[in-house]
């Protein structure tokens, strides 16, 4: 092998040259997580500036190109399946959750509740939760002075800054939210709050999609493009890229490209 | 297993591993041996990486710049990968016809492993 390449520099340039249809494969790496994103471009770099001649070269980018989606899916689901089970040195297989030998299983574990002994600085998506569910239980709060409470799941004028609608439901809403959000928090591992971003940022992006098609009512809003389903498509939107891990991941990719 | 499915290019890239089970090959060696697409290959290589079956090392940059080539990326089969490739290999002779097929190019006429299907 080493005279092939001995070979090889014989005939082409000390630098290689970058090969330009090369560059059309640069988005892939965006798709896959960062540091595998890396590995995967310098091989694809080193197979194509190795590969003997232009035809053979063109061969390989196609092959790259084709299996993309089974790329993507690889790399994400073996990240996945090569991730340590939370209880260190413990197998899940050998747990029985209903049995007897769950002695070892404390609540981190098993449901993300954070031990108050193990503290750790907040992470930006306990940050995030701790901010967005301030906002929402004090939100929630002053709409109970806007609207008082008669008529609660009545569609009603009640406005607050005069563009958000509510009644007395949507505010309780709103402080339920917040409270779930100021729980993840505080009461939660760092992956729990997460789940509890993805989840309660999904219950938004539901709630713009019901609320902009009339749906609700019940909860004051108006259908169409009003103030109240733009503040849901906003809230659904800030969470996913802040409460749930995706900026950590974008990060990752840039350190790693640069 | 590991959650490993046996496919055909699975088994193909596994041959070309065994061939030369004591070397390290890098992509575009096993895209030879095996004469499978180079885009074919590097997800399973990420598999058989993940469940254990394979390591992998990244040349040192220094002798692939004198020699102007990006570094590579060398692949080795573990001892326990090893195992499992040749019981692999074996049982997907026995179970289908396909042997012809799964065998590299480059190692039909020298068979590493003797299969019983015969």
């Amino acid at each position: 092998m080493t005279g092939q390449s001995g070979l090889l520099t014989g005939v082409r340039p000390a630098v290689p040259r970058p090969v330009p249809a090369l560059r059309s494969l640069g988005w892939v790496r965006g798709l896959l997580p960062a540091e595998e994103g890396t590995a995967w471009w310098a091989e694809v770099t080193s197979c194509v500036a190795e590969a003997s001649d232009p035809g053979e070269r063109r061969r390989y980018l196609r092959s790259y190109r084709q299996a993309i989606p089974q790329l993507v899916w690889t790399s994400w689901t073996s990240e996945v399946r090569s991730a340590k089970p939370a209880l260190a040195g413990a197998d899940y297989r050998n747990v029985k959750w209903k049995g007897t030998d769950v002695t070892f299983v404390n609540t981190e574990d098993k449901f993300g509740i954070k031990i108050q002994s193990a503290r750790a600085p907040r992470t930006l998506e306990q940050s995030f939760s701790m901010i967005a569910g301030s906002i929402y239980v004090v939100g929630g709060i002053i709409g109970f002075f806007v609207t008082g409470f008669g008529s609660i799941t009545e569609v009603t004028n009640h406005s607050l800054f005069g563009i958000f609608m509510l009644n007395p439901f949507h505010n309780i809403v709103h402080i339920a939210l917040g409270g779930l959000w100021l729980l993840a928090a505080f009461a939660l591992t760092p992956a729990g709050t997460e789940g509890m971003n993805v989840a309660i940022g999904g219950t938004y992006a539901l709630a713009t999609v019901l609320g902009f098609f009339g749906y609700f009512s019940l909860l004051s809003i108006p259908a169409g493009a009003s103030g109240d389903n733009f503040l849901h498509l906003v809230t659904a939107l800030v969470t996913f890229v802040f409460g749930c891990g995706l900026l950590r991941a974008m990060g990752g990719a840039q350190a790693a490209t640069a | 297993m590991g959650g490993l499915r046996m496919t055909v290019g699975v088994l193909a890239v596994l041959g070309a591993l065994l061939d030369r089970p004591d070397n390290e090959q890098y992509g575009l060696e096993i895209v030879r041996a095996s004469g499978l697409e180079p885009g074919t290959i590097y997800p399973i290589l990420q598999r058989l990486r993940g469940a254990g079956w394979v390591n992998d090392r990244w040349e040192d940059p220094a002798p692939a710049r004198s020699q102007g080539r990006p570094p590579r990326r060398y692949y080795r089969l573990t001892i326990e990968g090893r195992a499992r490739a040749v019981h692999a290999l074996q049982q997907g002779r026995d179970r289908s016809g396909l042997s012809r097929l799964l065998t590299p190019p480059s190692r039909r006429s020298t068979p590493a492993i003797e299969g019983g299907s015969a």
